[in-house]
């Protein structure tokens, strides 16, 4: 047995929940050692003196391992009110036949719980030879083993262990009746896999006529109908028909589970007839059921009626997903029932299929705007990329509505292909919603897709002087795979340079934009930063000379979600430019750049700017900007003694607390540290140092534990106390287990 | 965005269809005397309410169909913080409290269960609580053996009762938009799934020294371990929940864990919820699946995208990819799959997997995790955890639910339980 692995917990300290420390026990892969290893086990099995918890670790690993030896020790602690369960336990699963005959063999020997449980062995490994011993403790007087008989001849279900059951539940009652009748079922359904349906139906009759809980006829019915095949069809619509509730709920549970288009025909002729409370259950259950035979009945029900049923009816359409239907949902979504045409509207975008597709677009050039509006929220629910010719048409729509719904949807749709097309509507409508959808578009451009990461040169190892190896190809593989980030560690590229430290550098593109970046070993390189798409600001920049002035203030704005550095150049320019309006916004969009790329005009600005608005403006985004997770440690020091030197407010500090504590490091912790005794800005302080110690916990733990300790006496906040405390913990060697 | 359940419940419905989800039903009067109370509320009891059992109850108690009426708990203190909760809810003092499930359960007034037990009792109780007439809402994991998963499936369908498993991630708008992607093709032919497990170890919780034990009234430890073997009393694991019974480390756990979860939503994805991958083997750290359709299964603990959150899955086909986690985010391989994403929730509530049980128990249709999809994705998690254990491929028939000529993997399919339970 190759390298088959017991994991043993073994305990910790006493009081305490088991933190294990594995142990594996290797079983011999050699037959002859195999067998001297099981007979070791059951020497410790039969060891009486020896610990409980040992007994029962070898006999769990008897289950596994037991053979024919194992059968009469095991079989023999049986009758040992402390042993017996884990006797069963190593027994249960052996392959051989000896198995069943101690079971059996044991019935005579043990009593009440015990027996209980040789009982249950035997109904587990469904032993037909124990129906008569079993079948005499029907009779029994303790009520559990009664119940473990009934279930094990249940389990064993053939025609024997059947008519047992069938003739002890005649004369049952209490508890005894509830046991036998389930067992009864049990055997019913053993009968019916083995598709002998009279003797199942037989079965499932005989508890439905006896005075068992009602849940307990209750499932018997449903084994009933089940059993009768298509006969069972019309037993079911006496359910449907009758009065009483809990057997019509037993006819939809089945409705549910089966199929067939008989039982679909005969609900959907009944369903009108139905009280509207049960008609709204069985539309549910033609719906489930996808018949299309059924939609003539669903269609009326949808068309007239109480509205819950209306609604009920809407919903199964597509469920059953015929597109002869689409046309009246078509209708139904200008319902003047408001339920009902939103019911209609949910059909609609959850209808399956291109054909609904294509109605659905068709709607875009209905008369009325409402029905046009409709028309453009489903096709951005369903996605229908074969409108984006018409939503572009439709954003041109002189009801207003319209143009906005349309914007939205080009928002949510539109790709890189319809960038220039989305500007010459900016243009043309000079409308918020242009912009919005535009940004939005283009905002999904720089979003990352590994399709656009191209690796161009990978390097591993002791860098930058020490052994190491060129992983371009393992890296490139990795990046084809899908994979969003690259672990630097020896698993992904090998070991060039043992027992020192490495780092992964990765130079790269992203669409086209090279990039650079480099991780140490157990750190991740990711791609998730924010990119920038060339043809998308190609467009925008060409479009920016040309547009009148509010779209132009709407293309340097959308600049900004864009991103880059030819982007970055274009609002720089318009800083300088001659309308006033422009002017302002191009300024404001530069205090407001996301990346350390403006930063340099930010700090600018935050220093000579004349406008105080901008000054202020300015300092907030060079602040946010520290953030930049391209920044080297030294850069991020620098524009953090540039900003301090600066900051006049606590908003600013709170700000950069803020920042730091996402990227700050040893550095920054002491800067931070510096104000945590400001009752003004002190939480701040000391939330930013807990985020900034939980990453230098590992390299340096004793600047963290030193900025903890602090932390710990000022904080008044329960949830920075905890932080802080969980850092501490993690600086303090741990304690060899006892 | 936020959305607020009943925005969520149109937009899911929404996709209803496409998807070939259970039906979204609206919680209106049915009156299914015996399925549902005269009242028209779903009369509810709780079984073993610990932390997260809390949660799962709190979210049962905000909906308005449900009456909230007992609570079964081995441990008095739990017994007794439920019935305050329930009672200064109702403004009255009628919430019961038993110390055993089964007295909870002969309650012929009480129509579904919330069961939060540990993971060693969730298959039993639910099993239990099926043969007793009720629905059942059973935390995961909900079975810990393969022969647990069978026979909790055997038990709902012969039972005809509603079930719904706890992995609440069905009903959540990311994953379910993710699935979306990959069952109608956006990401092209499907070729592979990952799954989170939250670690490959196994967890056993062992052999404890002996403790005094409470009172049976203040903490019923024989009832507490239930089907597992007996073993003394130890303060440290009576307040810890009971998770697994194989000393060996083999049952539970593993990629159990959070595969109830991981996996089950690879299962959605690639239309598996009557079927289980057929060969399982340990690859570099990682447990490897693959399904007879050629879709293959990765559990991997890491190389997710950062700050995904937990739970994160990835489906991958020959034309993209999409990943997702408790963030709530959607990352895909091409911007345009994220076209008509619908709004973010972030976090894993249970609400909408609650509602989505609460109105089946009404219309009697099969719940998102029924018993069926549970089954499947817990076989799946066992199986693996048995190529884990053995540390080596096999190959399983998911029709005969046995591997293939495979004496040793098929031992390790189930366990004897303790007398006097039983299945």
């Amino acid at each position: 047995m190759k390298n088959m692995k017991w994991m043993l917990v073994i305990v910790a300290a006493a009081g305490l929940m088991a933190l294990p420390s594995q142990a594996q026990w290797q079983i011999p892969a050699d037959r002859a050692a195999k067998k001297e290893y099981v007979a070791k086990l059951l020497a410790t099995v039969q060891k009486a003196d020896a610990p409980l918890d040992e007994r029962f670790a070898a006999c769990r690993e008897l289950s596994a391992l037991g053979d024919k030896s194992a059968v009469p020790i095991l079989a023999a602690l049986l009758p040992d009110e402390k042993m017996s369960h884990m006797a069963r336990y190593g027994l249960e699963p052996i392959p051989d036949s000896s198995v069943d005959a101690a079971l059996r063999d044991a019935l005579g020997k043990v009593k009440g719980r015990l027996l209980a449980g040789v009982v249950d062995s035997i109904g587990v490994r469904r032993d037909a030879k124990a129906v008569e011993p079993l079948t005499n403790l029907l009779g029994d007087a303790d009520a559990d083993v009664v119940s473990a008989a009934a279930a094990s001849l249940g389990r064993i279900g053939n025609a024997a262990a059947a008519a047992a059951l069938e003739k002890a539940l005649a004369g049952a009652s209490g508890a005894n009746l509830n046991v036998i009748a389930d067992g009864c079922i049990r055997a019913a359904d053993v009968q019916l896999a083995q598709r002998k349906r009279d003797k199942a139906t037989a079965l499932y009759d005989c508890v439905r006529a006896s005075k068992a809980p009602r849940h307990i006829r209750m499932a018997a019915t449903r084994g009933a109908i089940l059993a009768r095949g298509p006969a069972g069809i019309s037993m079911l619509m006496e359910l449907v028909k009758g009065n009483d509730n809990a057997m019509f709920a037993v006819a939809m549970r089945v409705a549910h589970e089966t199929r067939g288009e008989n039982l679909t025909e005969a609900l959907a002729a009944e369903v009108g007839k139905l009280a509207p409370e049960r008609q709204i259950v069985v539309l549910q259950a033609l719906g489930d059921r996808k018949d299309t035979c059924a939609v003539p009945t669903v269609l009326t029900a949808a068309k007239a009626g109480p509205s819950p049923v209306r609604v009920a009816a809407i919903r199964a359409l597509p469920q059953i997903g015929c597109p002869s239907c689409l046309a009246s949902l078509v209708t139904l979504a200008s319902d003047a029932d408001a339920d009902v045409a939103a019911a209609a509207q949910a059909s609609l975008a959850g209808f399956p299929g291109k054909e609904a597709d294509g109605v659905i677009a068709n709607l875009m050039s209905a008369q009325d705007a409402k029905t046009r509006c409709t028309a453009i929220d489903l096709v951005g629910q369903r996605r229908v990329m074969s409108a984006m010719p018409a939503l572009m048409k439709a954003a041109e729509d002189a009801d207003k509505q319209v143009s906005t719904a349309s914007f939205k949807v080009l928002g949510d749709m539109a790709g890189a292909a319809e960038i220039p097309a989305m500007i010459n509507l900016l243009t043309k409508t000079q409308s918020v919603s242009a912009e919005n959808a535009l940004s939005a578009v283009c905002a999904r451009q720089a979003e990352p897709a590994a399709g656009s990461i191209v690796i161009k040169k990978a390097v591993y190892g002791a860098l930058p002087d020490g052994p190491s190896a060129d992983v371009t190809k393992k890296a490139a593989e990795l990046m084809k795979s899908g994979t969003m980030t690259l672990e630097a560690n020896n698993g992904n590229f090998g070991d060039p340079s043992p027992k020192k430290p490495k780092k992964l550098c990765v130079d790269y593109t992203v669409n086209g934009v090279a990039a650079s970046k480099t991780v140490a070993e157990g750190e991740t390189v990711t791609f998730t930063t924010m990119t920038t798409s060339p043809a998308c600001v190609g467009a925008l920049c060409g479009a920016l000379a040309q547009a009148p002035v509010p779209a132009k203030l709407s293309l340097l704005r959308i600049l900004r979600s864009a991103g880059g550095p030819k982007a970055l150049a274009a609002v720089r320019a318009a800083t300088n430019d001659a309308n006033a309006e422009v002017k302002d916004t191009a300024t404001r969009v530069l205090c407001d750049w996301t990346t350390a790329e403006a930063a340099g005009d930010q700090l600018a600005l935050a220093k000579t700017s004349p406008n105080r608005t901008y000054k202020v403006l300015a300092l907030r985004g060079y602040i946010r900007a520290i953030g930049d997770s391209n920044l080297d440690a030294a850069g991020r020091q620098a524009m953090c003694s540039e900003a301090t030197a600066l900051i006049q407010d606590n908003t600013e500090k709170r700000l950069l607390f803020g920042t730091l504590g996402n990227v700050g490091d040893a550095t920054s912790l002491a800067m931070v540290m510096s104000n945590i005794d400001d009752p003004a800005i002190k939480e701040e302080a000391c939330l930013a140092a807990v985020s900034i110690a939980e990453r230098l916990v590992t390299s340096n733990p004793a600047v963290a534990a030193a900025a903890m300790q602090k932390v710990v006496k000022a904080t008044q906040n329960p949830g920075i106390l905890k932080r802080a405390r969980k850092v501490l913990g993690q600086t303090r060697p741990k304690q060899a287990a006892k | 965005m936020k959305l607020n359940r009943r925005d969520f419940l149109k937009t899911s419905f929404a996709t209803a269809a496409a998807t070939a989800l259970p039906n979204v039903i609206p919680a209106s009067a049915l009156g299914l005397d015996g399925a549902v109370a005269p009242s028209n509320r779903i009369v509810l009891g709780a079984i073993g309410i610990g932390n997260r059992g809390s949660y799962d109850l709190g979210c049962f108690l905000e909906e308005d169909d449900v009456q909230f009426v007992a609570i079964a708990d081995v441990k008095a203190a739990r017994r007794q913080i439920v019935k305050e909760r329930a009672d200064a809810k109702y403004g009255n003092t009628n919430c019961a409290m038993y110390r055993d499930l089964r007295e909870l359960l002969a309650r012929k007034d009480i129509d579904a269960v919330l069961i939060a037990t540990g993971p060693n009792w969730h298959a039993l109780a639910s099993i239990t609580a099926a043969k007793a007439g009720k629905d059942v809402y059973c935390e995961k994991p909900c079975a810990k053996t393969i022969m647990d998963c069978l026979s909790l499936r055997e038990a709902i369908h012969r039972t005809g009762r509603v079930y719904q498993a706890g992995t609440q991630r069905r009903s959540l708008p990311n994953f379910e938009f993710a699935v979306d992607l990959a069952r109608h093709g956006r990401l092209g032919k499907l070729k592979t799934l990952h799954a989170h497990p939250a670690g490959l170890k196994t967890e056993t919780s062992g052999w404890m020294p002996e403790e005094a034990a409470p009172s049976k009234e203040e903490g019923d430890w024989d009832l507490y371990l239930g089907p597992a073997a007996w073993r003394p009393f130890n303060n440290g694991l009576f307040k810890s929940a009971f998770h697994f019974e194989k000393g060996g480390g083999l049952v539970g756990g593993g990629c159990l864990e959070w595969g109830s979860h991981c996996v089950d939503l690879c299962q959605w994805a690639n239309d598996a919820d009557k079927t289980a991958p057929v060969e399982y083997w340990p690859q570099d750290e990682q447990l490897h699946a693959l399904y007879a359709n050629g879709v293959k299964l990765v559990v991997r603990n890491t190389g997710w995208i950062p700050n995904i959150g937990s739970c994160p899955v990835r489906f991958e086909g020959e034309t993209g990819w999409v990943e997702t986690g408790d963030n709530g985010d959607l990352y895909t391989s091409t911007p345009e799959l994220l076209a008509g994403k619908r709004a973010k929730i972030g976090g894993y509530p249970a609400n909408f997997h609650i509602r989505n049980f609460l109105d089946c128990v009404k219309s009697r249709a099969l719940t998102r995790a029924n018993a069926d999809a549970a089954c499947q994705t817990h076989i799946a998690c066992n199986a693996g955890n048995i190529a884990l254990f053995l540390d080596r491929k096999v190959a399983y028939d998911p029709k005969k639910n046995e591997f293939i000529g495979d004496e040793e993997a098929n031992r390790l399919r189930g366990e004897a339980m303790r007398e006097p339970w039983r299945f």
